[in-house]
């Protein structure tokens, strides 16, 4: 492992789904902390001030769209690249995320081959992202 | 909808009322003309024979023309009466009318509302049901892929080593494994996007992408199948291909599906895909089945792009064309088992083909091999 580790914070509500992306990543070397829900996954990353965010759209209690537009209006981690994992694949979803100011977006089901490459590069460019 | 028939029928017969019934005109005019012939026949006979007698019974001419003012005075009393109880029937027959019409033209509207508020439920109904469709799409669509994706993610875990080494054997079963969970995965994404496109769900988008970059992307992605069955992978650009303004990723599904066919259903020779350019096409409605297809637009050439992908594959018979771009009908079901897919592919490239306002049609000789050839306009209205 040649590149720095990565906290990464994964709110997910499906156990499955959150084993299999902490699998993934830890698998790489990075740091996982993972929450159930929209406000738990607030907290959290407000208390953790992770790397980057992968953010489940369908939560349970909170849209997806709603926990990143909240993130996005906190001051500490509002710059934290989020990146949207959906299943939801519905017309216009990408833009949806993209309004609500996730850097990405990962549809569901994920490829393990190539998940963390993809995790990755939206994280080492997300700096000129937020510049522009 | 039939069974309102005859009830329509019966109201056809109820419409008018007898009093404004336009047969009764003539027996009224009848009627008129018979009392105005008695009438003139009765009073001129009154007359003759009262003048008579009156001067049979008058004494003198003074008394003859006194008692012959009486009876006239008396003739009009009479006949202005008979005058009255005419016009009073006459005037009795047009309020009738009259009523009975007003009677009819309020349970017409009365029938009019009636139906009107049916239609509404029923539309109201097909609404409701269409937003069901489409929220059990987005349910279906999440609750089918939340599985699929532990088992995909799980099967490359296990098949890349990451949890452990495994045998060349289990490498072999979880690879089926896998394959199979992913044509299941493609079986979703089809249906989902056939059902879509006819809840008239799927949307468009329109983005300018270099056509040329689109075409190697297509072309990359099919390569390592056709190397696998040992067939050559051309393709022919022979125009100065710029910017596609439509939705590239449906300009990319079309084509994906077209090679995806050609190479399955080639086991020897090659499979090319030839893209041309068209200066003026014009947009014709196309044949085959007109469902969600494009708005017609008028006969205004348009610049365009002509796709045709050939191959030396097993071809179509011509009476299995016409079936083609219908939903799950790969032609000769013997072939599901020795082709695998979805039977839904060529029918979403059809219906996408009409959405991006183009055209597809096939050529083929069984035996020899197929052409499928699709225009797209270069730029989507």
């Amino acid at each position: 492992m040649k590149e720095p580790r990565l906290d990464i914070l994964v709110i997910e509500d499906n156990e499955l789904n959150r084993y299999l992306l902490t699998f993934l990543l830890e698998h790489r070397g990075h740091r996982v902390r993972s929450a159930t829900d929209g406000p738990a996954g607030i907290a959290l990353a407000k208390a953790l001030l992770p790397d980057l965010i992968l953010l489940d759209i369908q939560l349970p209690t909170m849209h997806g769209y709603d926990v990143a537009a909240t993130l996005r209006e906190v001051e500490s981690v509002g710059n934290i690249p989020i990146i949207a994992v959906t299943s939801h694949a519905m017309a216009g979803d990408r833009e949806n995320a993209l309004a609500a100011g996730c850097s990405g977006y990962i549809e569901k089901p994920i490829d393990p081959d190539t998940f963390v490459d993809e995790v990755e590069s939206v994280c080492w460019q997300s700096p000129d992202m937020e510049s522009s | 909808m039939s069974t309102n028939r005859p009830d329509d029928e019966q109201g056809q017969n109820t419409v008018l009322p007898p009093s404004c019934d336009p047969g009764r005109k003539w027996s009224l005019r009848c009627r008129a003309l018979l009392i105005t012939v008695v009438y003139a026949i009765v009073a001129s006979l009154w007359i003759y024979a009262s003048d008579h007698a009156l001067m049979a019974l008058a004494a003198d001419t003074e008394t003859f023309s006194r008692w012959s003012v009486y009876k006239g005075i008396g003739f009009v009393l009479v006949t202005s009466l008979l005058l009255l109880l005419l016009i009073w029937w006459a005037f009795g027959a047009l309020e009738k009318a009259y009523a009975d019409l007003k009677a009819l033209n309020q349970s017409l509207e009365k029938r009019v509302r009636a139906r009107t508020n049916e239609l509404q439920s029923v539309a109201n109904r097909a609404e409701t049901a269409d937003q069901l469709k489409s929220s059990f799409l987005a349910t279906m669509s999440h609750e089918l892929r939340t599985p699929l994706n532990s088992i995909i993610g799980f099967t490359g875990i296990i098949l890349q080593g990451m949890a452990g080494p495994i045998t060349r054997e289990q490498t072999k079963q979880l690879g089926m494994v896998r394959s199979s969970a992913r044509h299941l995965l493609d079986l979703i994404n089809d249906v989902l996007d056939i059902s879509k496109i006819e809840a008239g769900q799927l949307q468009v988008r329109r983005e300018h992408f270099d056509l040329t970059d689109a075409i190697d992307q297509v072309i990359e992605s099919v390569r390592p199948l056709a190397e696998k069955k040992g067939l050559s992978l051309h393709r022919d650009i022979t125009a100065d291909l710029s910017t596609m303004c439509s939705d590239r990723r449906r300009v990319e599904q079309i084509l994906l599906n077209l090679l995806n066919n050609a190479i399955k259903f080639t086991d020897q020779g090659s499979v090319a895909l030839h893209v041309e350019l068209e200066p003026a096409w014009i947009p014709t409605t196309a044949a085959g089945d007109a469902n969600n297809g494009a708005s017609p637009r008028g006969e205004q050439p348009v610049p365009a792009v002509r796709f045709r992908v050939t191959d030396t594959g097993i071809g179509i018979r011509p009476e299995d064309i016409e079936l083609l771009f219908k939903p799950f009908n790969q032609v000769d079901s013997g072939l599901t088992r020795q082709h695998d897919g979805t039977g839904l592919g060529l029918a979403i490239c059809s219906r996408l083909t009409k959405l991006l306002g183009g055209t597809i049609k096939v050529d083929s000789q069984w035996s020899q091999g197929s052409e499928f050839t699709v225009i797209l306009p270069l730029e989507l209205s």
